[in-house]
């Protein structure tokens, strides 16, 4: 094991204030709390006998344990580690894991015809033999694939110039479900005076490492460092509209995966918000925003929460005239990317989101926002409320979102 | 990003002042490695315990030993703030956790002396109406109830402890002990795990029923705190009024569900209030930059700065992790502001006292301060200081643990400082 989880072990004082903020041990009577994971587990398996237990499977790694340690221990970190050295151990695999750890894959499956793999995908006969032989819960409906990728339309466009440059990291679900994330994200930045440059990427790797399987997710991490390290060396900045996707550039490439070439990438990665933000605090942000009429109410995701600036979206939106936002604060969405799809943790991802639905509700808004792609499909799949990304409604603003 | 006061430290200390900071429509950001330590506390806060010298005796007169206290050490943080400040404090943290919901008893001039976990005595000013029921000298029968769940409370101990301090006290009444279950699923479960599981209405009317068949003519039962994670206070009403006797709660265990209650009432009414609260975030350190304070803070992929006009220091002690102790010294982590003892303990006493709370040099090291809270400057200019503040647990001038007083000063440090960046505008 690495020394470097071994460091965090020693600071772990026990006190358990992780557990008191933990949104799966609070609603699950299996699930025991993030210091009996990764610290505790990691400490008995020191000796070289590696106690299995699955309810490592249970983390949601939403990293709130993370944000309340009072002693600044990497809880997920090592929850990470030992999730993944657990399903390497275990006897049998898990084709479901597997699948859902590979979102790009599935998109790329499922692109072939788009029509009939959404028309399939939520058939409620699909779903009741996804439930009964993978245990994909039967309750959710899969976002649907869109006809034209992100990607795709990027590389038909009539390419731009413009001296300033960014790099941007799209990111599976803003690709393949949400390419309207990605188009208003390219839009504003230009409106700003930046162009647009976006290499070949693969998937973050989040969804693999949150499903056991490291080594892949550092594949995915090489990939990616590949892709953008040539324009990381001309000093451009890698943009990220996904707070997930982001956080993992960010923290996970060099600290988690250890990759000797990832040194240095994540400073050079900023949220969406976080960028413009900055160009405002520069007094270089066009502040020339359409007034839009409509009640929004906000949720933080916990990945943004992790990154440390802040609420920069809510911040920039409170910028449009006639915008009403509220601030919701109340925590964990529940779904935690697949997760939440998985059998037998539907219940607990349903339990842990059911404050946000309520609040959500009781505010009536047009919208609701969030920065994170799966929070916005929960909260649409508790309220039935539709979430808009903060790009979609910045776009127009700017009146440049066809 | 800029904002008008930065409280390093999501404390006791550091709440209060944020609450207190942002009433005139200042911009407050409370920026914090991690939750403070008031979920490990009791929930209550304790003024004054112990006069230090006089470990043995527990104070039951508060008003009368702060002026002693005061005294006897004259750089003490309530010296500093003054004892008005200080029950101004009490009073606002009164009228706080009432608009909240979560009231509290007391008026800070008396101590209650409430049971421990382990049948000790412990003396406390301000307590949560769950426990205010306790106090030990009252007279008649009491009985403890454990679960069979929870296996860090033991009923028998705390009763067998009391009723020997109660009858060399010569108090009427007996405290009995009973086990019963709680019906959950679990074994061996935490505080909070019972605490959550009560929340449900099913659980909760099956638990009262459980412990109205069992009750035997006692006037009062105490239970361990598990009345609920939520402060609203809505099952100890449900229980109390089922049972049709007093009710109190005895906290125990880490995190202690009551102080996880104080924590979170704190927290959701400077939210409230307009603080904004990040959690998560070490700040590296902060430096002063022309006529404002730079904040530099470790945040995944590179540091993110912060600037502001004001900084309160409220990031605790030795044990809260404020302050280093290193090869070589001490020093507090934000600014490098030199450490002291305030209380004359001496550095080279020999370390066989390590132990011996009352003896250790840890408790009583922290930050020299002004009368006004702002740190002494090492070369004695105080221009070098005017936007830093210190509060709380990084105060030099007393012993937390030997008397007591932690969340006290806490309350009226944080006060002071919050209500003096204020301001009038």
């Amino acid at each position: 094991m690495k020394k470097a989880v071994k460091g965090e072990l020693d600071r772990c004082i026990k006190c358990g204030v992780c557990t008191v903020n933990c949104p799966v041990a609070g609603q699950s009577d299996t699930f025991s709390g993030p210091k009996h994971m990764g610290p505790e587990l990691t400490r008995f398996s020191l000796d070289g006998n590696n106690p299995l237990d699955e309810q490592v499977d249970y983390c949601c790694s939403c990293r709130s344990c993370e944000l309340v340690c009072p002693s600044g221990v990497k809880v997920s970190l090592l929850n990470a580690h030992y999730k993944s050295e657990w399903k390497a151990r275990r006897q049998k695999g898990s084709l479901r894991d597997n699948m859902l750890g590979r979102p790009n894959l599935l998109a790329k499956l499922g692109s072939f015809h788009v029509g009939l793999t959404n028309f399939m995908l939520n058939h409620q006969l699909t779903k009741n033999t996804l439930d009964k032989t993978l245990a994909i819960s039967k309750h959710r409906s899969f976002p649907a694939y869109r006809q034209e990728s992100f990607i795709r339309w990027f590389r038909r466009r009539k390419p731009f110039t413009l001296t300033k440059k960014v790099v941007y990291f799209v990111g599976c679900y803003t690709n393949y479900n949400q390419p309207e994330v990605g188009k208003s994200v390219v839009r504003i930045l230009e409106r700003n005076g930046y162009q647009v440059i976006v290499p070949d990427q693969t998937c973050c790797g989040l969804p693999l490492m949150g499903n056991g399987y490291l080594e892949a997710a550092r594949d995915k991490a090489r990939v990616n460092v590949a892709g953008f390290l040539p324009y990381i060396q001309e000093g451009y900045k890698v943009i990220a509209s996904c707070t997930s996707c982001g956080l993992t550039l960010k923290s996970d490439y060099e600290e988690l995966f250890g990759l000797k070439e990832a040194q240095g990438f994540g400073s050079k990665v900023y949220d969406f918000g976080e960028f413009l933000l900055e160009l405002k605090e520069r007094g270089e942000l066009d502040a020339e925003f359409q007034p839009l009429s409509l009640k929004l109410a906000y949720h933080t995701p916990c990945h943004l929460k992790t990154q440390g600036i802040g609420q920069p979206s809510l911040e920039l939106l409170r910028m449009v005239p006639d915008v009403e936002i509220l601030d919701l604060d109340q925590g964990c969405c529940g779904l935690s990317g697949s997760y939440g799809f998985k059998k037998e943790k539907y219940d607990i991802s349903m339990a842990i989101g059911r404050k946000l639905f309520t609040e959500m509700l009781a505010c009536c808004p047009d919208y609701g926002v969030t920065d994170c792609g799966g929070c916005g499909l929960q909260i649409t799949h508790g309220t039935g409320i539709e979430v808009l990304h903060p790009a979609v409604l910045l776009a127009k603003a700017y009146n440049c979102d066809k | 990003m800029k904002y008008d006061v930065i409280v390093i430290g999501a404390g006791f200390s550091g709440l209060i002042a944020a609450a207190q900071a942002c009433a005139n429509g200042k911009k407050v950001l409370v920026i914090s490695k991690g939750l403070g330590e008031v979920n490990l506390t009791s929930g209550c806060v304790d003024i004054l315990g112990y006069l230090p010298g006089r470990e043995k005796r527990c104070i039951t007169n508060v008003e009368k030993n702060l002026q002693l206290l005061i005294a006897q050490i004259p750089v003490h943080p309530y010296a500093k703030v003054g004892l008005a400040t200080l029950e101004d404090s009490i009073s606002y943290f009164l009228e706080l956790a009432g608009k909240m919901g979560y009231p509290f008893q007391g008026d800070g001039r008396t101590n209650y002396l409430l049971p421990t976990g382990f049948g000790t005595v412990r003396p406390t000013a301000l307590v949560p109406a769950t426990m205010a029921m306790g106090d030990i000298r009252a007279e008649g029968d009491v009985l403890v109830l454990g679960f069979q769940e929870l296996t860090d409370f033991h009923p028998r101990l705390i009763t067998d402890r009391l009723n020997l301090i109660r009858s060399r006290l010569n108090l009427k009444g007996k405290w009995s002990s009973r086990m019963l279950s709680l019906g959950s699923t679990g074994q061996g479960i935490s505080p909070l795990k019972a605490a959550k599981w009560l929340e449900n209405k099913h659980n909760l009317d099956q638990l009262i029923n459980r412990i109205k068949q069992g009750l035997q003519g006692e006037t009062k039962v105490a239970l361990p705190a598990i009345l609920g994670v939520d402060y609203s206070g809505d099952i100890f009403h449900a229980v109390t009024e089922s049972l049709g006797c007093p009710v109190f709660e005895i906290p125990f265990g880490q995190p202690t569900v009551s102080g996880v209650r104080l924590n979170n009432m704190l927290l959701c009414y400077v939210k409230q209030r307009g603080v904004k609260v990040q959690l998560g975030s070490p700040v590296l350190k902060a430096e002063p930059v022309k006529d404002h304070l730079k904040v530099l803070v470790d945040t995944p992929g590179r540091a993110t700065a912060y600037t502001c006009q004001h900084l309160v220091i409220a990031t605790g002690g030795v044990y809260g992790k404020g302050l280093t102790v290193a090869n070589g010294g001490i020093k507090e982590n934000i600014l490098g502001l030199p450490v002291v003892n305030g209380i004359g303990l001496n550095w080279q006493t020999p370390g066989d006292r390590f132990l011996e709370w009352s003896k250790c040099l840890y408790n009583g090291m922290g930050v020299a301060v002004e009368q006004d809270l702002r740190p002494i400057a090492d070369s004695g200019e105080h221009e070098r200081f005017n936007g830093e503040w210190v509060v709380g647990r990084s105060l030099a001038g007393y012993d937390p643990i030997t008397e007591k007083s932690g969340l006290g000063v806490a309350l009226a440090t944080g006060f002071a400082a919050g209500k003096a960046l204020a301001g009038g505008s």
